[in-house]
């Protein structure tokens, strides 16, 4: 326990001084190693095997889809396609900035690429409409938080490979808590359009819509194509990957005729970058995911769950707490290598489905990034709307009650991740 | 002096781009062609596979590296970034300091670690785990040249940092 104790201090003083998260659990590590007398070769044989993973290959995969759909123009073109479609709303830009993170969360895992492709593009058009520049930034950081829900998401992979469960019905599950989030966000927008009387810009005709939504229609359809393969059993998550930055490259080449060749190698470099970023977190966070093993941590709290009695609700409810407060200080890949491996079991054991808890640890997570201290989503949206932090924090508080509210529903209805799995016969 | 250990850093930051572009392109390219190999042949092809996992472990630390470079692995710096510039000099030391000893900590470890897989060949393509394990002392090596570079060619940070991208 002291050994556990130490690690946790060394890390969090480090991560609160700006060291690299990577660099503070492996130094971290190095400590507890030299402290403890271990050998040091089992520290660099868990960073290596810890992204030996076939798996875990998706995750560039789906980056790398991203890039090239994005430097294909796709981005521009969802926000068009919406604009048109959706102009008759009041105070239409909000609604497309949520329906823009939906259409991008079926192309990107990640939340931080969706709020900063996003951010750029409708914060400016929904401060022309009217919205302020608070409400703007606070809205965008949050439908943003759609990218890691709704399939392809990374951390749904980076936890699927931790659990050991299938990537592919966890993707499946997060569609109706995705949905839900979008249904609670359109509705808040339209309260708050109609509630600050803001216009309507008028809708475009049938011919104009139709035009734009063929050209659309392909980068749309990568969610259908990820389905299509992974539920027919055609493709793992891996090829389903694989597939999809051929497909993107299809797509921006021939139909949109935006992609350039000459940009390939720029693109996968950044992709590749990203990837490394994660996956050294991976990496580094392996030993300590070993060390609160090899101690026993997780039969120590399934032996604390049973004496102290605890229920699958309350049991899920402590859970949501912990994840909560681990979203607030951890990134979420970290905190998914640290704490899956400890909780699982005990979740297991309490006749948790590991698919729902994973969603519920997904989500969980993925409200950190929209509230402080770390709120990453915000500092992004805030350096676009250059509006104050304080004023964003006042407007996200509204949306973080909408988050938790369905983070409640996905928490305690276990239906609203397993029902769509289920009817798929999965 | 400082120019020519600049100069070097830029090679070196060109070396490890071609590695990752290189790397993920081939990992697609292999991917893929499983894909398409097991529709036509209906046989599975885990040499492939095994090869994308390993071109994704030198992917990783090839581009950690390149990030140390950069300064750009993920960090927390909600708190550091309302510091005032003395004690935001002292901090980029302190984490720079951390970041040395984390790689000369690893280099030490990877070395026994080669050791003990020596003889082990990965068994689908025979390749020695050698080779694998070979990208975690790269990744230190190449990060501690960063490290000194960015020491000298910034006077450990007294000005701003002379960070150059001869990215591909």
């Amino acid at each position: 326990m002291l050994m556990l104790l130490i690690l946790a201090l060394i890390l969090f003083t480090l991560m609160f001084l700006a060291v690299p998260i990577a660099v503070s659990l492996g130094l971290a590590s190095v400590i507890i190693v030299l402290i403890w007398g271990m050998p040091g070769f089992v520290l660099a044989q868990k960073m290596v095997n810890g992204i030996d993973s076939f798996p875990l290959l998706a995750v560039p995969f789906f980056i790398l889809a991203a890039a090239i759909m994005n430097a294909s123009g796709i981005t521009t073109r969802i926000v068009d396609l919406l604009g048109s479609a959706m102009g008759r709303l009041r105070g239409s830009s909000g609604q497309v900035n949520i329906g823009t993170n939906l259409f991008l969360a079926g192309i990107s895992g990640s939340s931080v690429a969706d709020a900063s492709a996003t951010g750029a593009l409708l914060i400016p058009e929904m401060k022309k409409e009217g919205y302020s520049g608070a409400f703007a930034a606070a809205l965008t950081a949050t439908a943003a938080l759609l990218g890691p829900i709704l399939p392809p998401s990374i951390p749904l992979v980076i936890y699927g490979v931790i659990a050991e469960v299938s990537i592919v019905k966890l993707f499946i599950g997060g569609y109706v808590p995705a949905l839900m989030i979008v249904v609670a966000l359109v509705i808040f927008v339209n309260r708050h359009a109609r509630k600050h009387d803001l216009p309507r810009r008028g809708r475009q005709g049938g011919a104009a819509i139709w035009r734009k939504f063929r050209i659309s229609v392909w980068a749309m359809s990568m969610p259908i194509l990820l389905i299509i393969g992974a539920r027919g059993g055609f493709f793992t998550i891996t090829e389903i990957g694989a597939v999809l930055v051929v497909y993107a490259i299809f797509v921006g080449w021939v139909i949109h005729r935006e992609f350039h060749w000459g940009d390939l190698p720029s693109i996968l470099k950044d992709a590749g970058m990203q990837t490394a970023n994660i996956m050294l977190v991976v990496s580094a966070s392996s030993f300590v995911a070993y060390l609160m093993v090899v101690h026993g941590v997780p039969k120590d709290l399934s032996r604390w769950i049973q004496e102290a009695q605890l229920s699958p609700v309350a049991f899920l409810l402590m859970i949501n707490v912990v994840l909560l407060v681990a979203g607030a200080f951890l990134d979420s890949t970290p905190a998914t290598i640290i704490i899956v491996p400890i909780v699982l079991p005990s979740a297991v054991a309490l006749g948790i489905d590991p698919v729902h808890f994973g969603l519920v640890v997904v989500v969980n997570l993925m409200i950190g990034l929209i509230h402080p201290p770390m709120g990453l989503n915000l500092l992004i949206t805030q350096s676009i709307a250059k509006e104050p932090m304080g004023a964003i924090l006042k407007e996200s508080i509204p949306l973080l009650g909408v988050m938790l509210a369905i983070l409640m529903l996905v928490t305690f209805i276990p239906a609203t991740v397993l029902w769509l799995p289920g009817v798929l016969g999965m | 002096m400082s120019t020519i250990i600049v100069r070097l850093g830029d090679i070196l930051r060109a070396v490890l781009s071609v590695i990752v572009a290189v790397a993920l392109f081939l990992i697609v390219v292999l991917v893929f062609y499983q894909v398409i190999a097991r529709y036509f042949t209906g046989a599975a092809t885990p040499g492939l596979a095994e090869s994308s996992r390993f071109l994704f472990i030198w992917l990783v630390f090839a581009g950690s590296a390149w990030l140390i470079g950069k300064g750009d692995l993920i960090a927390i710096d909600f708190f550091s970034s309302r510091m005032r510039p003395g004690a935001k000099r002292l901090l980029m030391i302190f984490i720079d300091l951390c970041t040395a000893a984390l790689l000369i900590a690893l280099f030490a470890y990877s070395g026994k670690l080669l050791d003990v897989v020596a003889i082990k060949r990965a068994p689908a393509t025979g390749i020695p785990y050698g080779w694998v394990y070979m990208a975690l002392p790269f990744f230190c090596v190449a990060g501690l040249w960063f490290i000194f570079e960015r020491a000298v060619a910034t006077r450990l940070f007294a000005r701003p940092s002379g960070k150059s991208d001869s990215g591909i």
